[in-house]
Parts: C-alpha cells; sequence; structure tokens
C-alpha cells in the first residue's frame, strides 16, 4: 500500500496555518508525526488530499514554563515527552502514558498533540479498500449503520489514545487555536463521545498547545493493559492521580481510555476516594465504582464483560501504586 | 563417533551476508524491462453464482494492458491430489468466500490497474453462505460444492471435502480394561503464517522460445512447476519456476495460487513481463492454519499404560480442498507415534466452509492434535495420580518399535528428549505449586519427508570447474532456514573443498534436478542426501584419477583440504585442482547423486493403503515451558521454554538453536495471542496491528537441547531438526498454565479472558 498524491502545506507560523485552514477548512489534514494519519491515507480510510504540516512551526514545539504552567507545544515527540527530565518530575503519569504508546519507532515521531487527537478504531472501518467495499457503509463513512452494534443508533468506534487519560487526571487543558482566536478547554472535554466525529474541533481549528498546572504534590500513575507485554493498543488504559493530606486522599481524578469512543473520567470512583485512607475497603470501593461507571461493549477481539471488569482491576492497581508513593 | 572437519560444527549461512547487506534479491524487487502492473479483482461476497463478468470498460481504460476472467484460462481445476482438483482459478460460475478472485488486469502502473478493477462490472445473485464446519454438515446447509468426483460425492453433499477413518486394535476393549476414562473436546483458532514476505508473483513468458518464468515465493519450484503446466496445458520444459530469495514460508508458500496463474496469461497476452504483488491482507487470506475441534477420549491404567485413544478431528477447510487429504491425516502420526498405543482410533474431516482457503503451515495439523493429545494426558495422569512426566516416559515410543499403522521408527532418542526438558527447566522445584507460577510439557514426533510417489526422492549434481571450484547443482529450495547452508556444507565435507569454495545453483526447474520441495521437512534428510550422494561420486572419481597417478589404490587415499593424498600422509598427494585438470583429458569429474529416502510409496493418507512405512525417519521433541499468570488479568508471561529435540545428528548446530527458537515463538503466538477474528465470512483483523503475534518482549529465556541418536539413513546421521519443538510449545505452555492456574483451556488461544474466567469459575466451584 502506497500514499495516493497529495497536497502539502508547511506553514512557518500560526499565523499562516490559520490563514490555510480557514481557506481550506474541512478539506484538510493536519499532520505532525504522521503515525496515525499515513496508514489511514494509505488505506484510503481518509479521502481528503491536502495535508498541513505543523512540524515548521516553532511556536509549537517544546516545553516552555510560565506562571505555574508548563506549556507543551502540540508538536512535542512522545519520545521526548518520555525521555525529557524536566517534565518527568512534574508530569509523570503523562510521561509514563508517552512510553507506553505503540513502539520506540512510533514515539520518536509521534507528537503529543497526534496522540491527542488520534482517530478511533474500528475493525469494520481503519480497513483496506477491499475489506471496506465488502460491506455497505458505515456511520463513521456517512453511512446509516454500525457494525460494532449492530443496529446501533451511532458509532462505536473506539478512542485508544494513551497520552489523554494521563493528562486528563492531571486536570491539564488543551488550547484551540483558529483564525477567529483560540480557547482553553479541559481535555476531557475536548473528546465528544460520538466515534464519527470524536473531537470537539471546529472548521479551521488545530490543537496548539497542552496546559498542564504545576501541581508538585499531586501523585499520578498510568497503566497500560495489553495482551502482550509491548505495543499495540490497550485492553485498558487507566490513570490516576491525587493528594494525600495528611494520608488521607484530596481531589482524586480517575481516567479511562479504551472503552467507548472517548476517554472518560470515573467521577463515581473519584467521589468515593475523597477524604479516605488509601487502603481497603476504599480501594475496592473505588475499583467497583470505576466497574459500574463503563460500559464497554464486545470489540476488536476483547470481550465486554472481560474489559468492564479490568477497569475495575487497574483502577485496583493505579490506586494501590499511588498508596505506596 | 566420527571425526568431521565440518560437520557437526557451527557454519554461517552462506547467504546470511547477501540477505544483511541487502544483497539479495526478493519477488518484489525484480525490475525487468516492461514489466506491467498486474491486480486481482475479488468477490465481496462469501457466497454467490456469478451472473455476468462486464471488463469492457476497464480493458477501454488508458494505461490497461490486458484483462483476464476465467473465460481466457484453459478451464482446468486446481487441487494438489488429483481427487482434490476442486478448483476453478478464476471461477466463473460461483464465489465460495470473500476474496475469491475473479478477475485480472495489467496496467502500466499500479493507479492503472487498481482503477481498472473499479470499472470491472461483476453481477452476482448472493447465496446462503456457512461459516461453522459443524453447522456445514448438517442436512439443509447451503451446499458449497455441486460437481465432485462420484466417488466422494456422498460426503460433499454434506460439504465434507475430505474424509478418513482408520482404527488398530479394538478400541471399545482398551476403555474397557482402562481404569481411568476421560473424553474433552478441544477447539483451536485460525492463524497466518505472517511471513515477512507478503506474497507476489512475477511472470514473463517469452515468445522466441515458446517458455513462461515464474519468481515467487515458494516451497517446492517442482510442485508449482507441474501445477501451473497443467493450468496452461503445456509441458513442463515449458514452465519455468526460477530461483529467488524468499522472505518465510512456514507452510503458506507450499502451493500454487491464482496470482500465479494470472500473471502467467496476462504476461502470455501483452508478450510483457507481469507483476502481481499482494498486500498484507491478500497475504492473509492466501492462506491460513486450519481450526479444527477435536473430540478426544483417551484410557489409561492405574499405573499410566495408555490403553486407548479415540480421536474425530474435525477440521474447518474454507472454500477448497487444499492440503485437506495431509492436513487431517497427519495428526494420526502425531497421536501414533509418540505415545504407545494398543488400540487407536481416528476419523477425520475437512468441511468445507465459506471462508479463504486453509493449507499447510508448520505442524500441518500437529499443534492442534499434540495441543488436544498432551492436555488430555495432563489430566488424566493428575485423576490416577501420577507425574506429567512420569505417565510420558512410561508410554513413550522407542527405537526399534513398530507403529500401530505398521510404520517403523529405527532411531530414537525421545525419552532423552523428556528427561533433559524435565531437568532444565527445574520440573521438581517448580511442578505443583499452584501459585500463579508454573510448569508444563508437551510432546511432539514428526517425519523427515513423506510419500509423494516417484517424487519422493531428490537429484544432485556436482560439477568442477578447471580451477577446481565447485557448482552444486540441487532442486532443493531455502526459504530462510538454511538448506542451501546445509547443502554446500555437506558437499564441502565430502569433497574435502572449504565452503567458500563451493557456489550453489538450486530450485530453478529448468537448471536443476527434481527435488520434492520443503515439505514435510525433508530437505535435510532427502535433499541433503541426494547432495551426498553427488559429492560422493565426484569424490570417488577424484580419488580414482589420484590413484592411477600415484599408482596407489583409491581406498588408500583421502580427500582434505582441497588435496587428494595418502590417509594420514598429507606430504604424498596431489592437489585437487591437478586431479580435475587430468580429468578433463579423458573422464571429467562430474557427480550425480539421488537419493529416494526407504518407504512405502502405496501409503496415503486417507485413502489407499493405511499401512506402512510412512516416512525415512522419525524425530521426536519434548518442550517445557515456566509461565506466570496474573491472577486479577489472566496475562500469562512466559518465563523459559526449553525444547529438547532428536535431531538425528545436529550437521549445524546453531541453524538448529535458530530454527528452534522460531519454532517456539512461532508455537507461543498460537498458543496465547493469534487468532484471525471474522464477521460471518470477513476477516477482521488482517494487519500485524490487529492480529497481535508476540514480540521480541514476549520471548521468554530459551534454551535449545540437541539430542543426537544417530540415523543410519540420514546424512551424517542426520534428521529433521525442531518442527517437533514448534509443535510440543503448544501444549507445553497450556500444559503450564495449568500447573500455575488449575484452570484447563480448551479452547486456543489461551487469551487472558479465557484464563481469567477459568480462574473465576474455579474460584465458584471451591467457594461452593
Amino acid at each position: 500500500m502506497r500514499l495516493p498524491p497529495f497536497d502539502y502545506f508547511r506553514p512557518r507560523s500560526d499565523k499562516e496555518l490559520c490563514q490555510i485552514l480557514s481557506d481550506h477548512g474541512r478539506e484538510t489534514l493536519i499532520v505532525a508525526g504522521g503515525t496515525d494519519l499515513f496508514p489511514r491515507m494509505k488505506k484510503g480510510v481518509t479521502n481528503k488530499r491536502m495535508l498541513v504540516d505543523l512540524k515548521g512551526i516553532r511556536a509549537l514545539q517544546g516545553v516552555a514554563e510560565k506562571e505555574g504552567e508548563f506549556l507543551l507545544g502540540a508538536t512535542l515527540t512522545l519520545t521526548a515527552l518520555e525521555k525529557s527530565n524536566k517534565v518527568q518530575k512534574d508530569m509523570f503519569a503523562l510521561c509514563q502514558s508517552a512510553g507506553r504508546v505503540g513502539v520506540t519507532q512510533l514515539r520518536n515521531m509521534g507528537t503529543i498533540g497526534g496522540n491527542l487527537c488520534q482517530e478511533t478504531r474500528c475493525w469494520y472501518y481503519s480497513q483496506g479498500p477491499f475489506w471496506r467495499k465488502v460491506n455497505p457503509p458505515c456511520f463513521k463513512r456517512d453511512g446509516d449503520r454500525c457494525y460494532v452494534v449492530k443496529g446501533g443508533d451511532r458509532c462505536h468506534a473506539m478512542f485508544c489514545g494513551d497520552v489523554a487519560p494521563a493528562l486528563i487526571a492531571s486536570g491539564a487543558s488543551v488550547i484551540l487555536k483558529s483564525k477567529e482566536g483560540e480557547r482553553r478547554l479541559p481535555v476531557e472535554d475536548f473528546y465528544t463521545g460520538d466515534g464519527k466525529e470524536p473531537f470537539d474541533l471546529r472548521p479551521g481549528e488545530f490543537l496548539s498547545h497542552v496546559v498542564i498546572q504545576k501541581d508538585p504534590f499531586r501523585k499520578e500513575v498510568y497503566l497500560k493493559l495489553t495482551s502482550r507485554q509491548t505495543g499495540g493498543f490497550s485492553v485498558v488504559g487507566v490513570s490516576a492521580s491525587l493528594h494525600r493530606v495528611d494520608g488521607y486522599c484530596h481531589d482524586p481524578r480517575i481516567a479511562v481510555t479504551s472503552v467507548c469512543p472517548k476517554p472518560i473520567r470515573l467521577k463515581e470512583a473519584e467521589q468515593s476516594l475523597e477524604g479516605k485512607s488509601l487502603e481497603n475497603p476504599a480501594l475496592e470501593d473505588a475499583a467497583r465504582f470505576a466497574y459500574e461507571e463503563v460500559h464497554p461493549v464486545a470489540f476488536m477481539g476483547v470481550g465486554a464483560a472481560y474489559r468492564k471488569r479490568m477497569v475495575g482491576v487497574m483502577v485496583k492497581k493505579a490506586l494501590g501504586l499511588l498508596s505506596e508513593q | 563417533m566420527t571425526e568431521y572437519t565440518l560437520i557437526g560444527k557451527n557454519v554461517a549461512q552462506v547467504d546470511g551476508r547477501a540477505k544483511i547487506t541487502g544483497g539479495a534479491r526478493f519477488t518484489d524487487d525484480l525490475k525487468l524491462e516492461g514489466l506491467l502492473c498486474g491486480r486481482l479483482l475479488r468477490s465481496p461476497h462469501a457466497h454467490a453464482k456469478i451472473l455476468n463478468i462486464d471488463t469492457s470498460r476497464a480493458e477501454k481504460l488508458k494505461g490497461v494492458r490486458a484483462v483476464i476472467t476465467g473465460h481466457n484460462t484453459a478451464g482446468v481445476k486446481y487441487g494438489i491430489f488429483p481427487f482434490t482438483r476442486d478448483q476453478y482459478f478464476l471461477p466463473t460460475d460461483k464465489v465460495r468466500y470473500i476474496g475469491e478472485e475473479v478477475a485480472a488486469v495489467a496496467a502500466v502502473d499500479e493507479g492503472a490497474a487498481e482503477e481498472a478493477l473499479d470499472l470491472i462490472r461483476v453481477e452476482y445473485e448472493p447465496l446462503p453462505a456457512v461459516f461453522d464446519p459443524e453447522e456445514a454438515m448438517r442436512p439443509g446447509a447451503p451446499r458449497i460444492h455441486d460437481q465432485v468426483d462420484p466417488l466422494v460425492d456422498e460426503f460433499v453433499k454434506s460439504n465434507i471435502g475430505v474424509y478418513g477413518k482408520r482404527e488398530y486394535g479394538n478400541v471399545e476393549e482398551g476403555f474397557r480394561q482402562s481404569d481411568c476414562v476421560r473424553r474433552e473436546r478441544f477447539r483451536t483458532q485460525s492463524i497466518n503464517h505472517l511471513t515477512l514476505e507478503p506474497y507476489g508473483v512475477v511472470a514473463r513468458y517469452d515468445a522466441y522460445t515458446d517458455k513462461v518464468e515464474i519468481w515467487c515465493p515458494n516451497q517446492a519450484p517442482f510442485q508449482k512447476m507441474r501445477a501451473l503446466a497443467n493450468l496452461l496445458e503445456l509441458p513442463l520444459n515449458q514452465v519455468i519456476v526460477r530461483k529467488v530469495a524468499i522472505g518465510g514460508a512456514f507452510g503458506g508458500r507450499s502451493e500454487t495460487f491464482p496470482a500465479d496463474l494470472a500473471a502467467c496469461l496476462l504476461s502470455k497476452l501483452t508478450m510483457r513481463p507481469v507483476k502481481i504483488r499482494l498486500n498484507r491482507e491478500e497475504t492473509f487470506i492466501l492462506r491460513q492454519k486450519h481450526p479444527v475441534i477435536i473430540d478426544i477420549g483417551l484410557g489409561v491404567k492405574q499405573d499410566g499404560t495408555i490403553m486407548a485413544i479415540d480421536i474425530r478431528f474435525l477440521s474447518g477447510g474454507g472454500a477448497y480442498t487444499s492440503t485437506g487429504p495431509i492436513a487431517t491425516g497427519f495428526p494420526f502420526t502425531i497421536v501414533e507415534a509418540i505415545y504407545r498405543t494398543p488400540n487407536i482410533r481416528y476419523e477425520s474431516f475437512e468441511v468445507y466452509t465459506n471462508r479463504p482457503v486453509c493449507g499447510a503451515m508448520r505442524g500441518h495439523g500437529g499443534q492442534q492434535m499434540a495441543y488436544a493429545m498432551d492436555s488430555m494426558l495432563d489430566t488424566v495422569a493428575e485423576e490416577i495420580g501420577m507425574d506429567p512426566v512420569d505417565i510420558r516416559v512410561k508410554n513413550a515410543i522407542k527405537g526399534g518399535e513398530r507403529l500401530p499403522s505398521d510404520s517403523y521408527v529405527r532411531s530414537c532418542g525421545f525419552a532423552e528428549c523428556i528427561e533433559k526438558a524435565r531437568d532444565r527447566i527445574g520440573w521438581r522445584e517448580k511442578h505443583g505449586r499452584r501459585n500463579f507460577r508454573g510448569v508444563g510439557m508437551g510432546c511432539s514426533p514428526m517425519i523427515s519427508g513423506f510419500n509423494m510417489g516417484f517424487r519422493t526422492g531428490s537429484s544432485a549434481f556436482i560439477k568442477f570447474n578447471e580451477d577446481a571450484e565447485v557448482t552444486l547443482i540441487t532442486g532443493l529450495i531455502d526459504c530462510g532456514q538454511g538448506n542451501e547452508t546445509m547443502a554446500v556444507q555437506i558437499a564441502s565435507e565430502v569433497l574435502g573443498i572449504s565452503m567458500s569454495h563451493i557456489r550453489i545453483i538450486c530450485a530453478d526447474t529448468e537448471l536443476t534436478p527434481a527435488d520434492p520441495g520443503n515439505y514435510a521437512m525433508s530437505s535435510t534428510f532427502v535433499s541433503g542426501n541426494a547432495v551426498k550422494a553427488a559429492a560422493e561420486d565426484a569424490a570417488r572419481q577424484i580419488l580414482e584419477i589420484a590413484a592411477n597417478r600415484l599408482e596407489i589404490s583409491p581406498e588408500d587415499l583421502e580427500l582434505k583440504e582441497g588435496r587428494v593424498h595418502v590417509k594420514g600422509d598429507p606430504d604424498q598427494g596431489i592437489s585437487i585442482k591437478e586431479a580435475i585438470r587430468e580429468g578433463l583429458r579423458s573422464r571429467p569429474v562430474m557427480g550425480r547423486g539421488y537419493y529416494m529416502p526407504n518407504l512405502d510409496l502405496q501409503t496415503g493418507w486417507v485413502t489407499g493403503k493405511l499401512t506402512g512405512q510412512r516416512t525415512g525417519a522419525y524425530t521426536f521433541g519434548a518442550v517445557t515451558a515456566e509461565v506466570e499468570v496474573d491472577p486479577e488479568t489472566g496475562t500469562v508471561r512466559v518465563l523459559k521454554a526449553v525444547g529438547a529435540q532428536d535431531v538425528g545428528f545436529a550437521l549445524n548446530p546453531m541453524a538448529v538453536e535458530g530454527q528452534n527458537e522460531g519454532s517456539l515463538s512461532l508455537g507461543q503466538g498460537q498458543a496465547l495471542y493469534e487468532k484471525i477474528y471474522w464477521d460471518r465470512g470477513l476477516m477482521l483483523n488482517p494487519n500485524f496491528l490487529d492480529y497481535q503475534p508476540p514480540l521480541a518482549t514476549d520471548m521468554p529465556a530459551m534454551e535449545t537441547v540437541i539430542v543426537e541418536p544417530i540415523d543410519q539413513d540420514g546424512p551424517f546421521g542426520a534428521k529433521e531438526a525442531t518442527e517437533t519443538t514448534n509443535i510440543a510449545v503448544v501444549p507445553a505452555i497450556l500444559n503450564a498454565i495449568y500447573d500455575a492456574t488449575g484452570v484447563r483451556i480448551r479452547e486456543l488461544p489461551a487469551t487472558p479472558e479465557r484464563i481469567l474466567e477459568g480462574i473465576q469459575q474455579k474460584k465458584r466451584r471451591e467457594d461452593g
């Protein structure tokens, strides 16, 4: 499989980028590392042919620190995140999650922005041209059905990104820019929950930065359950973070990925932990709430009941690790 | 033991340097003048009548040079056996699986070829389809094949493509004499070979010589030549399979495919070479391993003696028979040649379904069978309170035994394999703890070549150039396992000429003599013996020339380090070069050799004679594995695997070790991770990302134990190497999971989900 012909833009500034996106709007594909996009183009999953490369824009690179915030450029590579000492100390779960994405080569190319905007996946949708011809189009391809949930009324393609849950658990936000200006959204609000249009991106808008509040006393962790030791998408990815005040849990945040079309916060599990000592039965209660809060469907080789159970198990493991810190 | 110069020593692969430096040329690297791009149009229906195929719009497209359908073929059916010819390449009557080839185009570039496919209009009338072999056998199920051999028509009405039954002794009586009888059902999944090289073929028709040449990854050039000659209705000297570097085969390259025929026909029509390159998805549907359902009954005495085995082996074969008779017949060998069994019954079915075609894959039914057999053996051992290793030792086949089918086992190092595999894993300290860490054992026999009629044998030539540099000519083929190195090493040892002075020509049906190909692990035993015979023939001629010159008897001379000299006295002699030059004056040195294994050429897999010698030599292997299971997630980590195999004699121990490690990882994939998921007839995960084979990080510490009971017929005593460990590692891992958790997984792969469910069920049972 080869890449189809495409037009290529490499703007040098935010302003230039905004103009291109404003002019061509929905025709464009934003690319940074290309690890998620190029395979989709090769398979013909997307028909758009106008690439806009973010890597030429200096403002979108690297890590800046100001007024108690970290500002991470969208094109910061996952390897840079994983290896950066500066970030490691303050954003432990984020670095862990970046280090668990795919394999080394993908992390070298892949970026934080790209991972947040990773396309939702599905074994019916994410296939080559012949495979897609066999069945009439599904919601994701502007059709009228879903093959994962037969008779379902919406797209169930799954969000599997690793970085998003870690950022949600850290209370991070994204900055979205366009010619009209910029807005700031908590990461969990960036996702719509609709497998077909998974991101809250308006026409002409792009994800420029991730903002994380400095919070040196927050403890956090990311755990990824995969069927193999490394590589591939998660069965379940869980991130948890919290403060410990006199041994009691304060402001816990828990997020999971690979359960539905968006990464989700498990608020009931969080609430159950507030003010509790980090030990049983509080951990088990939180795990039970987490289990109750997710409603996965049987998907991509993993049964619904197993995935649901694993959310509980991984939340408990994550909290267990935090209790030891 | 005889002292050899090279044999038994680690030698580097002769093609290793070229492969590492990028010098080896694979099919897709071939750039022939005027090369056209070929593409195949595939059926989107699992089962449908073809009403009409309209290629007119495609033919008119700019850049398109030819479009063909089944109407352009000679209308000859393909099948491996005369009684299994059930497949039209590019059918015109109906399609039987999603992905079946119905037309092909050749165009000046990929873009035009793909566009042309979109312009071909095929009218289909969809038919009811069936995907599960048991459903396919039920009355009223959609019938997949209509016209077939009247001999088997009765079965084909029930979609049974291949049926076999054999019984030795009296199974019912054997069960009556048993103290413990257990019956279980096991299921296995369909998996893919995952050759790193996707399939592809280049064909070039030459009008001047009226020959068609093809290059493609293949395991048996002479079989491919014959099948293609049949389909093209050409004599064998006009269909030439050329040699090309091959990126893995594992059984999946052993047949002839519609792409091969299409490339030949397109080349003939356009008078230009044509390349058809399959992508990864297409390579996935090219062939899969048979998914099977095995019902097995096992009866043992209280002392562990096996009294009876009763097996029903039901295999879902996909839309065409392919290797069905072997895939369903061979597993019987895995049972009869491993544990002594006085009474054994084996009934096998290959059932047609509307899925892509299943064919050969390493083990060829062996993994499935050994998984069921060795799981059952552990089950009954536990019931009678016997250690799994002890029950294996008690029943292990020994050298000098005759199997139930009257096949004779000559050399046999099985007992030593069991003991060494047991000790290297630390069995005594580790077995029986049930603390989510456990060890397990699996065993398997293998054959070194099987009956292919007069095609069972191999021939080879040795040619000397006047500077005494050697050209070795053999039909054998190397798919990456090191066969070329093996052949050169053998010739080098016999001729007393270092490997660097020998060049090999192989796997070319025009230039080399015939060879059975990489079937049933025959290359070392059969082709290697032929090379040895050719080298010995040449050596004898050299000795005679030198003896004449030195006026001494040839028996008193030997060949060593490029010289022919008096035994034990290197100074009294001449160089081989001198002998060769001398020979050119009157009787040039030309070595030729042939080897036909000593087996019964009347034996069949499911038809014909069911008793008699099945192979030139049996091999045996035992694998032990240690695993750790996460009780909360069900995830398995294989910590260590020991593969012990009787290889007769290891010609190149390093190559055996490499093969063994490949075998263990392949089997581990089948045991734990790999599975093709389906939605009716549609394959859902035809790519590496979603198929999830094990990666380097999943590999355990691996140990290779070589057991060497010299086989009198093998070249230097050698037999097949490490197919047994590839099979035995599957039950070894599953038995280790049982040892760790008390959970018996009866369906492959043993996913975390299945293991966790087992752990939960067991807990519920124990909690009452």
